[in-house]
C-alpha cells in the first residue's frame, strides 16, 4: 500500500517527504518557544498586571498623610483679642474675604464688626457643623458672637484649626479624599467633555477616540488631543515605570482594559478624581480634585463656581504648563477651551459660559510654604506618636492629629527670638548665637510653642529636645523649695552664710566663687535666691542635704540620674530645655507635676476617636513650699536678675522666673512664667564656646520680648490655707508689726515665723502708750 | 458616687464661684510687701536701672481682668454636665479641659474635673486633681468639703480606709 502510493503518486510523495523532512529540521523546541512561550508569558505577564492592579486599586488604594492641626481658637465673649488680631486668625485658617458669605471658610469685616461662615471640622469629642455668625470688638476684646440666623447670642464657638503640616509618605503625595456623589457634576460633565467623550460606552480603550485625536492632530500637524481615556490615564499611574513609549503603550491599554473588566465605570472614575496629579507645591504633590480645589481655591469642591471647576479640569493636561499661579494667561485659555467643550455638548448655555469666561481667575494667594513650617514642634509630635503607631500608620492613614501648638505664641516667639539674636550679635560682637525655647500652657503642660534653632524654618538638629547643657542657677530654686518644705528649720528670712568654701567635689577640689567674686557674709534667704548667691546656696544645699535636694529635682519631673556631687547645687547638671520646662512646669502648677503634651487628640480618616492625651496632674511637692519659692521668684524678678523684664511688661503681672549662666558665660539660661504661659530659653553655641552673655543679658531678653507679645494674664499665686502673713523686722529679722518703720510683711507656713520679737515692737508700744500708764 | 445634681444649682454655684475668683485678691505678694533690704548685686547690673519704657501696644488687652466669670466657661460647664449626664463621660472630660484652658485658676473647674474622673473609677487622678482644686479653692470653704468627700471617697478605692477617715474628717470640719 505504502509503495502503490508512492508509485501512484510520486511527486506528491516527494513533497510530503521534502515537507516532512523540512519539518523534521525544525526543532519542535523552537516551535514552542515561538508560539507557546510567548503566549505564556503573554498569558502570566496579564496575570501579574491583574493582580498588580487589583492590589492597588482594591488594597490600600491610596496613602493619605496625617494631618497636624494646631490648638483651636476658641471665640467667646471677654477674650483678649483685637480686630486686627481676629483677622489674622481667620487669615491663617485661609478664610476668603466674601461679603456675600457664599460658602463655609469666607468672613467679611467692617471696622470692628466681622461676619464669618466658620468651616465645620470634626473634633474629638463632636462634629462642629459651620456657623454663621458675627464677632463685635470693643476694647481689645471679644464683645458679643451672635448668629447671623436670628442674632441668637453664642456662648463659646471654637473655630477649625489651623493645618500646620502633614507626615507625608515617601513620595510626598498628598491628598483629599472625595467620594463620587460629592462631587459636583458639572465637574464630571466638564472632565469628562475634555478628556474622555464615550467614559461610559467604551471598554478601557475607545478607538473613536484614538481616530478622532489622529484626525485632529493630522489636521493640526501635531499633537493636539491624545487619544487615552479616562481610564488609560488610570493605568498610566498605576504603572510607573520609564519604559519605551510604545511598551508603555501597550501596557497601559492592557491595564485599561484590566481595570474595565474588573470594575465598574463609578469607581474607575471616582479613582481617577482622587488619584490625577494637579499640581506641585514644594516637595509635596497635589493630586486629587479635593486637595486641589482646597489648593488653589480655598474652597471645598462643592463650593466651586463654573469658571473654577473649569480651570481645574484644566489642569489634567498638564498641571505645570497650566499652573495658573505661574501662567494664568495660559491657564485662562485652558479654562475657556474647557468652557467651549461644554458649550458644544450643550452642557452649558453659551450665555453660561460667556459670563464664566470673563470671570478671573481667583486662585488664592499663596506665599511660599515649606511642607511644614514649624519642624521642631512636628518633630515633637512625630516622636509622641512613634511611641503608639507604625511609620506607615503616620504617612497612609490620614490620621487628623490635634496639637497643642498656639500659633500666635508660636510666632511670637520666632520673631523674637530672631530679633533679639540680631540685637546680641551686633551688640555683644559676638556671631554663631543658636537658640532654643519651649512655651507652655501655665497649668496643663500644653506644649504651645516650641523652637529648635535659630532658623525656625529648619528641620536640622532641634535644641529644645536633643541639646543639654549645664543650667547653672536654674537649679536653684530646687535647692530653696527643698529648704522651705522643712518649715521647721528655713523659712524666707532664714539667715544664712555667703562666704567662701572649697571641698570635694567628684574627686576634684571645688571652691566657688559668687558672680560677683564677692562675699556677702550674712544673708537672708530670700535674698539669697533673689541675687542668685552661690556661696549662700552652696551652704544651704549642704546643710539640707544633696539627696534631699535631688529628690526634689525628680520630684519636679527630672526623669534622669543626678549625681549627688556638691557641685549639681549650682546646676552643674546638664538638661535640655524640655527637661527644664517640665521642672519649673512643677513649680507653675503650685507643686503639681503635669506632663507636658504636645498632642492632644489623635482622629482616625473617617472621624472615629482613637486616642486622646488628657490633662492629668500628680501633686509631688508640697504646695505651701512651692508657693513660698514662687514668691520668692516673683521678687528675683522684681528686684534681682530678671528685674529688666519690667522695661518690657507692666509690673502688676508679678512674673516668677530665674536666670542661669554658667561658666565663661557659655549657656544663657532663663526660665520662668506669667499668669497663662511657661517659657523656658536658651541661648549657646553648638560648639559650646563662651558667647558673653548672661541670663539675663541674653535669653531673659527673648523671654520678655515673647511675654510682652503672648501673655494675657498676670500671676495670681494663691496663698494655700497653712499660709500666714506675718510682719518682719528687716533689720534683725525678727517678727514685728505694722508699727515697725522697717517692717516688711513675709509669707511662712503657719507655725514657722520667727517667735522672738523686734526691739521695734516694743519701742513703738512704749512710744504709742498712753502717757498716764507711765503713773501706774 | 451618686452625682445626680440639679444643673440649675450647679450653674449658680459655677458663676458664684466664678464671681468671687473674680473678686479675690489675687495676687498676695503685693508691691509693698516684701522689699528685700538692699539692692542686688545682679548678674548683671544694667549700668542704670530700667526705665519704666513699656508702652503697651494694645493697652485694653492688658486692663481686661486675669479672671473674669465669662459665660463662656458656664456654656462649657453645661455641656459638660449634660455630656456626663449621656454617659459619654470622655467627651465631658474634653469639655471640661476646654473650660480650664480658659480659666486655669477655677478651682470649682478642676474640682468638677475631679468628681469625673471619680465617676470613671480614675481614683488616683481624682484625687490629685481634689487637691489641685484645693490648692486654688482659697477661701471658698463649701468646695473644699466637697473636695475632701472626693479625696475620702478616692482614698477608701484606693485601699486606704485611714486616709480616708482623715480626709472625711476635713470635710466635716
Amino acid at each position: 500500500m505504502k509503495r502503490k502510493t508512492r508509485n501512484n503518486s510520486g511527486k506528491r510523495v516527494l513533497k510530503r517527504d521534502i515537507r516532512s523532512r523540512y519539518w523534521r529540521g525544525v526543532p519542535k523546541l523552537l516551535i514552542f518557544l515561538v508560539l507557546v512561550i510567548p503566549l505564556l508569558i503573554l498569558l502570566l505577564y496579564v496575570g501579574y498586571l491583574d493582580s498588580t492592579v487589583k492590589r492597588l486599586f482594591e488594597g490600600k488604594r491610596w496613602a493619605i498623610p496625617a494631618h497636624v492641626y494646631a490648638s483651636p481658637v476658641e471665640l467667646y465673649a471677654g477674650l483678649p483679642l483685637t480686630p486686627a488680631g481676629f483677622e489674622s486668625v481667620v487669615q491663617r485658617l485661609r478664610y476668603r474675604r466674601d461679603p456675600s458669605l457664599s460658602t463655609e471658610g469666607t468672613y467679611d469685616r467692617s471696622g470692628r464688626q466681622f461676619r464669618v461662615k466658620t468651616r465645620s471640622f470634626r473634633f474629638w469629642d463632636q462634629a462642629q457643623p459651620g456657623h454663621g455668625i458675627m464677632v463685635q470688638f470693643s476694647n481689645g476684646a471679644v464683645q458679643s458672637i451672635r448668629e447671623l440666623n436670628g442674632g441668637r447670642n453664642i456662648a463659646i464657638l471654637r473655630m477649625d484649626p489651623a493645618q500646620i503640616g502633614s507626615f507625608y509618605p515617601a513620595h510626598n503625595e498628598d491628598r483629599v479624599l472625595v467620594k463620587l456623589d460629592q462631587v459636583p457634576k458639572t465637574l464630571i460633565q466638564a472632565l469628562l467633555a475634555t478628556e474622555d467623550r464615550d467614559f461610559y460606552a467604551h471598554h478601557g480603550i475607545s478607538l473613536k477616540a484614538i481616530a478622532r485625536a489622529v484626525f485632529a492632530n493630522i489636521r493640526a500637524g501635531s499633537v493636539v488631543q491624545g487619544g487615552s481615556t479616562i481610564t488609560q490615564q488610570l493605568a498610566k499611574n498605576f504603572y510607573l515605570s520609564s519604559d519605551r513609549e510604545w511598551g508603555r503603550k501597550v501596557n497601559e491599554a492592557l491595564i485599561a482594559i484590566i481595570l474595565e473588566t474588573r470594575y465598574s465605570k463609578d469607581e474607575i472614575l471616582e479613582t481617577y478624581l482622587n488619584e490625577i496629579f494637579l499640581g506641585q507645591e514644594g516637595r509635596r504633590a497635589i493630586h486629587g480634585f479635593g486637595l486641589a480645589s482646597r489648593y488653589y481655591f480655598d474652597r471645598s469642591l462643592g463650593d466651586l463656581e463654573l469658571h473654577q471647576t473649569a480651570l481645574l479640569v484644566g489642569l489634567v493636561k498638564g498641571a505645570s504648563y497650566y499652573d495658573p499661579r505661574r501662567q494664568p494667561e495660559r491657564a485662562r485659555q485652558r479654562r475657556n477651551l474647557v468652557i467651549d467643550g461644554m458649550v458644544a455638548l450643550e452642557l452649558i448655555t453659551p450665555a453660561q459660559a460667556e459670563s464664566a469666561k470673563q470671570k478671573p481667575l481667583e486662585v488664592s494667594y499663596r506665599g511660599r510654604r515649606a511642607t511644614t513650617q514649624y519642624p521642631a514642634f512636628m518633630d515633637l509630635v512625630r516622636r509622641q506618636l512613634k511611641e503608639q503607631y507604625r511609620d506607615e500608620d503616620l504617612t497612609s492613614e490620614g490620621l487628623q492629629i490635634l496639637t497643642t501648638l498656639e500659633v500666635p505664641v508660636q510666632e511670637a516667639l520666632e520673631y523674637n527670638a530672631a530679633r533679639t539674636l540680631r540685637d546680641l550679635e551686633k551688640s555683644n560682637r559676638t556671631s554663631q548665637l543658636q537658640i532654643a525655647g519651649v512655651v507652655t500652657s501655665r497649668e496643663g503642660g500644653d506644649i504651645v510653642a516650641l523652637l529648635g534653632g535659630r532658623d525656625p524654618r529648619f528641620a536640622g538638629l532641634n535644641r529644645a529636645l536633643d541639646i543639654q547643657r549645664l543650667i547653672g542657677s536654674l537649679v536653684k530654686p530646687a535647692v530653696y523649695l527643698t529648704a522651705l518644705e522643712d518649715s521647721r528649720r528655713y523659712n524666707v528670712v532664714t539667715e544664712l552664710d555667703d562666704s567662701g568654701i572649697r571641698m570635694q567635689s567628684g574627686g576634684k577640689l571645688w571652691a566657688p566663687r559668687n558672680f560677683d567674686k564677692r562675699e556677702h557674709g550674712p544673708v537672708s534667704l530670700h535674698q539669697a535666691l533673689t541675687n542668685s548667691y552661690n556661696l549662700a546656696t552652696i551652704r544651704l544645699g549642704l546643710d539640707v542635704g544633696i539627696g534631699r535636694v535631688v529628690k526634689t529635682l525628680h520630684n519636679l519631673g527630672i526623669e534622669r540620674d543626678v549625681a549627688k556631687y556638691p557641685s549639681i547645687l549650682l546646676g552643674a547638671l546638664e538638661l535640655s530645655p524640655l527637661e527644664v520646662t517640665q521642672m519649673y512646669q512643677t513649680l507653675a502648677g503650685d507643686g503639681f507635676k503635669t506632663p507636658l503634651r504636645a498632642i492632644r487628640s489623635v482622629i482616625a480618616s473617617d472621624g472615629t476617636p482613637l486616642q486622646r492625651y488628657p490633662l492629668t496632674v500628680t501633686q509631688t511637692v508640697d504646695p505651701a513650699a512651692v508657693f513660698l519659692t514662687n514668691v520668692l521668684l516673683q521678687n528675683v524678678m522684681r528686684e534681682g536678675t530678671g528685674r529688666s523684664v519690667y522695661s518690657m511688661i507692666p509690673r502688676h503681672y508679678n512674673v516668677a522666673g530665674k536666670t542661669g549662666t554658667t561658666n565663661d558665660l557659655r549657656d544663657s539660661w532663663f526660665a520662668g512664667f506669667s499668669g497663662d504661659y511657661l517659657g523656658v530659653v536658651w541661648i549657646g553655641r553648638d560648639d559650646n564656646k563662651p558667647t558673653g552673655l548672661t541670663g539675663s543679658s541674653g535669653a531673659l531678653r527673648v523671654w520678655s520680648r515673647l511675654m510682652r507679645d503672648a501673655s494675657k494674664q498676670p500671676v495670681d499665686l494663691i496663698p494655700p490655707e497653712s499660709i500666714e502673713w506675718v510682719w518682719i523686722d528687716r533689720k534683725s529679722g525678727l517678727r514685728a508689726d505694722e508699727g515697725c518703720k522697717n517692717a516688711v510683711e513675709y509669707p511662712f507656713i503657719s507655725g514657722s515665723a520667727p517667735d522672738a520679737v523686734a526691739p521695734c515692737v516694743n519701742m513703738s508700744k512704749e512710744e504709742s502708750k498712753p502717757w498716764y500708764e507711765d503713773w501706774f | 458616687m451618686n452625682r445626680k445634681r440639679k444643673l440649675p444649682i450647679v450653674l449658680a454655684l459655677v458663676s458664684l464661684a466664678a464671681c468671687t475668683s473674680y473678686e479675690r485678691p489675687l495676687a498676695p505678694p503685693h508691691k509693698e510687701r516684701y522689699r528685700p533690704p538692699e539692692p542686688p548685686a545682679a548678674e548683671t547690673r544694667p549700668a542704670t536701672p530700667p526705665a519704666e519704657v513699656y508702652v503697651p501696644k494694645e493697652p485694653s488687652v492688658h486692663e481686661v481682668p486675669a479672671v473674669q466669670s465669662p459665660p463662656a466657661v458656664i456654656a462649657l460647664l453645661d455641656t459638660a454636665e449634660s455630656e456626663r449626664q449621656s454617659g459619654r463621660l470622655d467627651s465631658a472630660v474634653a469639655t471640661l479641659e476646654r473650660a480650664i484652658k480658659i480659666q486655669p485658676r477655677n478651682a470649682r473647674l478642676w474640682h468638677e474635673m475631679a468628681a469625673l474622673r471619680l465617676e470613671q473609677n480614675q481614683p488616683r487622678l481624682a484625687l490629685d486633681l481634689a487637691r489641685k482644686s484645693n490648692t486654688l479653692a482659697s477661701g471658698d470653704h463649701a468646695l473644699k468639703q466637697e473636695n475632701w468627700r472626693i479625696i475620702a471617697e478616692s482614698k477608701r478605692l484606693l485601699g486606704d480606709p485611714d486616709g480616708a477617715a482623715r480626709a472625711l474628717e476635713e470635710a466635716d470640719r
